[in-house]
């Protein structure tokens, strides 16, 4: 079974925020609103010796997400293949999923009524391609492939980096989203 | 997250049904009380019914609600269940003093809608306990909604016995003393959650004891949760207990003060968990 996953090489991250514009086109996301951005981390130290970094945030397709237990309709659920999506036709707005997200990366979407948040691009995924804010990135920071597969361009980056390789806070959820950072140091 | 005004009354009216229905309850078991068991009943029904009004309230799409019915392992659903279940019980009993069941059955019946309803005020705290909030990952918080909802009903019940002139000593004066015992434990809760607060595995200032100790939620937490919501409260719980001569306060004054004392306490303590729940990231 295939595991998609993001990896983000925050070395290579220039805080551009196109993947923040390309995913809100993509998928019609609320004005005012974000399915992913690129938030500025730092500086830190004491000069001379600073240091800052740019951090993509998105929905971390979670392998135990806290949003599908508490959804109390089945609209928030879990593919097969690991991606967290919500089905609008099930939501009814309550909002647990929101407070039960340990990276705010949900929200009530005010046109509609529902909960919206990343899908990873589902449907592009489906349809053969990467997700938008991956083909979009400039940068080439972010790698989308199979975490399962030993050969995918992801797992071979998330080996070469060794003890490099992080991810956002872990309460119990299990972030699948992986992110490098060699130049800096780590400040979540 | 913005504030959930809906939930923040659903979770104080369901609390405050149980309270009512709690001393009901209580005063059917010891054998006393029988003026107001049916009234009391009806009106701690009507508030468990506008806590579920409010809480429908707070739905985006309300006609998507059946989607709730079979989706067991949510503990939305389960709290949903244990909501119809209490109101269910609390129903049954007022049938039977409406037929003049046995008093036995009256009393099962009493025990088991207390013993429902105390398990739902709970539940209904224990749904925010999140570790993506640090501030709200605590048992604290579901025992602080317990203990300022169940303060309210308690209240509420009081001046309707006083109101209607149902009085009998020996159940207003264990009003009291419970209202007593759930104040005090709340203080003893609330300094135990500042405590939690200043300790908390994921720091930020967002939700820092800083903010409602010398921040912006200063004034708010010391008036709201902690003067009107409790000192007040207390005050007229020990003016009841021990009233001094000539400066006692009438009964119906110590029940409507008090509802309207816990009902801000209640509220501003709400807000404060709202306004302290930011999660362990930022977006």
């Amino acid at each position: 079974m295939k595991k998609p996953a993001i990896l983000i090489d925050l070395d290579r991250c220039v805080g551009c925020q196109s993947c923040t514009v390309v995913c809100k086109m993509e998928n019609d996301v609320e004005l005012g609103e974000f399915w992913t951005k690129v938030v500025h981390m730092g500086p830190y130290g004491k000069f001379p010796d600073l240091q800052m970094y740019f951090m993509p945030k998105l929905c971390q397709h979670c392998e135990e997400p806290s949003c599908v237990d508490v959804c109390p309709t089945g609209a928030s659920f879990q593919r097969e293949d690991g991606i967290v999506l919500i089905d609008h036709n099930k939501c009814i707005g309550c909002q647990f999923c929101v407070m039960a997200c340990p990276y705010g990366v949900r929200h009530l979407d005010k046109r509609s009524g529902v909960v919206t948040k990343c899908t990873l691009c589902a449907h592009r995924i489906d349809a053969g391609e990467e997700p938008i804010c991956v083909k979009s990135c400039q940068q080439r920071s972010r790698i989308f492939g199979d975490l399962d597969d030993p050969n995918s361009e992801i797992s071979k980056k998330i080996q070469a980096a060794g003890d490099k390789v992080y991810t956002l806070t872990d309460t119990g959820n299990h972030p699948k989203v992986r992110y490098i950072l060699q130049k800096a140091d780590w400040k979540g | 997250m913005e504030i959930q005004w809906h939930l923040v009354f659903y979770t104080l009216l369901v609390g405050a049904g149980v309270g009512v229905f709690a001393l009901v309850a209580i005063s059917e078991l010891m054998g006393k009380g029988k003026q107001y068991h049916m009234s009391g009943s009806i009106i701690s029904l009507v508030l468990l019914a506008l806590g579920g009004f409010a809480s429908f309230l707070h739905l985006q799409h309300p006609e998507r609600g059946a989607n709730i019915l079979g989706n067991f392992q949510s503990p939305i659903t389960q709290e949903m269940y244990l909501a119809v279940v209490t109101g269910l019980f609390i129903l049954l009993y007022i049938v039977m003093i409406k037929i003049e069941a046995s008093t036995l059955s009256k009393k099962v019946m009493a025990g088991l809608g207390l013993v429902f309803g105390i398990l739902l005020v709970f539940f209904s705290g224990l749904l925010y306990v999140f570790p993506a909030r640090p501030a709200w990952n605590t048992l604290l918080l579901p025992l602080i909604y317990f203990t300022s909802s169940l303060s309210l009903g308690i209240f509420v019940l009081y001046s309707w016995i006083r109101f209607k002139k149902l009085e009998e000593k020996a159940v207003s004066d264990f009003a009291m003393k419970a209202l007593s015992a759930l104040l005090i434990l709340q203080s003893l809760l609330l300094v135990g959650y500042l405590v939690f607060l200043s300790a908390n595995p994921y720091p930020d200032p967002t939700r820092s004891i800083g903010r409602v100790m010398g921040g912006d939620l200063t004034a708010f937490f010391w008036l709201g949760v902690v003067l009107v919501g409790l000192v007040v409260p207390l005050f007229l719980v020990f003016q009841s207990i021990k009233p001094k001569a000539g400066h006692s306060l009438p009964p119906l004054t110590i029940g409507a003060v008090g509802i309207l004392a816990t009902l801000v306490g209640g509220v501003a303590f709400r807000t404060l968990m709202y306004l302290l729940g930011t999660t362990v990231e930022k977006f």
